[in-house]
């Protein structure tokens, strides 16, 4: 990730990396949005900046469907 | 709504954030500078009128000061800790989602925990990391917190003497910033892991982590972690009696060694110098390496290290029989009687080494004893002298 980088860029790049994790885990968009926005409010939040930023972004979001997924299994 | 839209609203938002915090970051130095600048006694007047303290930017900046001033300046790292918890209760809940707060919640904690354990309050230092932890588990789960939390415990545990407890904390810090792709904070938990063997008299052990750690860490975010790695390392090797690696190591490091230009660095350079040059079989050159070095030491009123340095010099003068070299160096070392920074133990263990050397009964094992005694010492005030003079 570059320092001069936009999130739109960021994102843009990282999407077709995020959507198949997504569909994997039966995401909506809608949740989709919250969790990228939280990974990444945390991301611009903390100092000193992360050395991998974007492979914590994917993590963080992996992280969060498989959360995700284990609640709805815990509903039903 | 499909995915794509999903991620541009999200990086429009991110934006829009990153900006706030941006406004934030740049004022928060002027504003932490006033807080300062203000009476500890108004503080907490100043901190509930003016809204513009209340503000990430400055929590996150008194929280980084904090951890900063520990070693420096303790008492001040507390009060800025402090501050910063009374602006973590201040912040605008609707813009500042309530983990992140405890995230920093939890730093400030850690960062008073350490400021506390450098001033020996050792108890107040266990009590303060407990609660960072609770605030921790309040937070995001960024495990990056976790890890540096960790990395202060260990410290504590080191200080402790609770060396197995304080490797396997490392341990998992160490796992976790590899886990979070954070090679260089990898690299100094290694180098607080060497520093652990190093306080458990287990130079040989030390030396392997620091490898590792010279591996990791980002020499130009941080030159100051890598020339304490590489130091670190080539007083171990030469502890070790593995003086022509550390000389091979140095000769590597000189621009390393060269870029620090304070007096602390340049004392220790010529110490470590003087070891290997003594592992080598020079000992004109150690002597003079020795003797720059103390005289450094001297004038930077450093006494346990110009104790330190003064017996490496004992150690040379007995192994060759330089009995009248001793008696002179006992005399300079007066000035080590007068400092109130060496404990008791370790004066008495001076004293009597004195005492030897003047009379010129100081023999090569006896003097080799209290300088081990005093390395030992060092991390350890309460190692008592008395079984030791009872052996010699």
């Amino acid at each position: 990730m570059d320092i001069l980088e936009t999130w739109t860029e960021v994102l843009l790049r990282l999407r077709p990396l995020l959507e198949p994790i997504f569909v994997a885990y039966g995401v909506t968009p809608d949740q989709a949005q919250e969790m990228v926005e939280e990974a990444c409010l945390i991301l611009i939040s903390k100092r000193p900046r992360r050395q991998d930023p974007e492979g914590w972004i994917l993590r963080t979001v992996i992280e969060s469907c498989r959360k995700l997924r284990e609640e709805a299994e815990v509903e039903l | 709504m499909s995915y794509e839209l999903a991620l541009q609203r999200s990086a429009r938002r991110i934006e829009a954030r990153a900006v706030e915090l941006a406004e934030e970051r740049r004022a928060a130095p002027a504003l932490c500078d006033l807080l300062l600048a203000t009476p500890p006694d108004h503080r907490a007047e100043l901190l509930r009128d003016d809204a513009r303290l209340h503000a990430w930017g400055v929590l996150e900046r008194l929280v980084e000061e904090s951890g900063e001033a520990a070693i420096r300046s303790p008492a001040r790292a507390q009060d800025l800790a402090r501050l910063a918890l009374s602006v973590s209760d201040l912040l605008d809940r609707h813009r500042h989602p309530e983990e992140l707060i405890e995230d920093l919640r939890a730093r400030a904690w850690a960062a008073l925990g350490n400021a506390r354990r450098v001033t020996s309050d050792l108890r107040g230092a266990a009590n303060a990391f407990a609660t960072a932890a609770v605030h921790l588990a309040l937070g995001t789960g960024d495990r990056l917190e976790r890890a540096v939390l960790l990395d202060l415990e260990a410290s504590l545990l080191r200080d402790r003497r609770r060396f197995r407890e304080a490797q396997a904390l490392l341990g998992r810090a160490i796992t976790l910033f590899l886990r979070e792709g954070e090679r260089h904070l990898a690299g100094r938990s290694l180098v607080n892991l060497s520093t652990v063997y190093e306080h458990a008299a287990a130079p040989e052990e030390a030396i392997a982590p620091l490898h590792r750690a010279l591996e990791l860490i980002d020499a130009a975010a941080d030159p100051r972690l890598l020339l304490c790695a590489v130091h670190n390392l080539i007083t171990n090797l030469v502890g070790c009696g593995r003086p022509r690696e550390a000389r091979t190591l140095y000769l590597r490091s000189r621009p390393t060694y060269r870029a620090a230009t304070d007096a602390w660095t340049r004392n220790r350079r010529l110490w470590v110098l003087g070891r290997i040059a003594c592992g080598l079989g020079r000992p004109r050159p150690a002597e003079s390496l020795f003797r720059a070095a103390r005289d450094g030491f001297l004038a930077a009123e450093i006494p346990y290290d110009t104790a330190l340095v003064s017996l490496d010099l004992a150690l040379l003068f007995a192994g060759q029989g330089r009995s009248r070299e001793l008696r002179r160096l006992a005399e300079e070392m007066m000035p080590i009687f007068a400092s109130r920074q060496i404990h008791r133990e370790a004066l008495a263990a001076l004293a009597f080494l004195k005492t030897a050397m003047e009379s010129e009964q100081a023999s090569l094992e006896l003097v080799s004893r209290v300088a081990a005694y005093l390395r030992r010492a060092e991390h350890d005030p309460a190692l008592p002298f008395e079984e030791l003079r009872d052996t010699c």
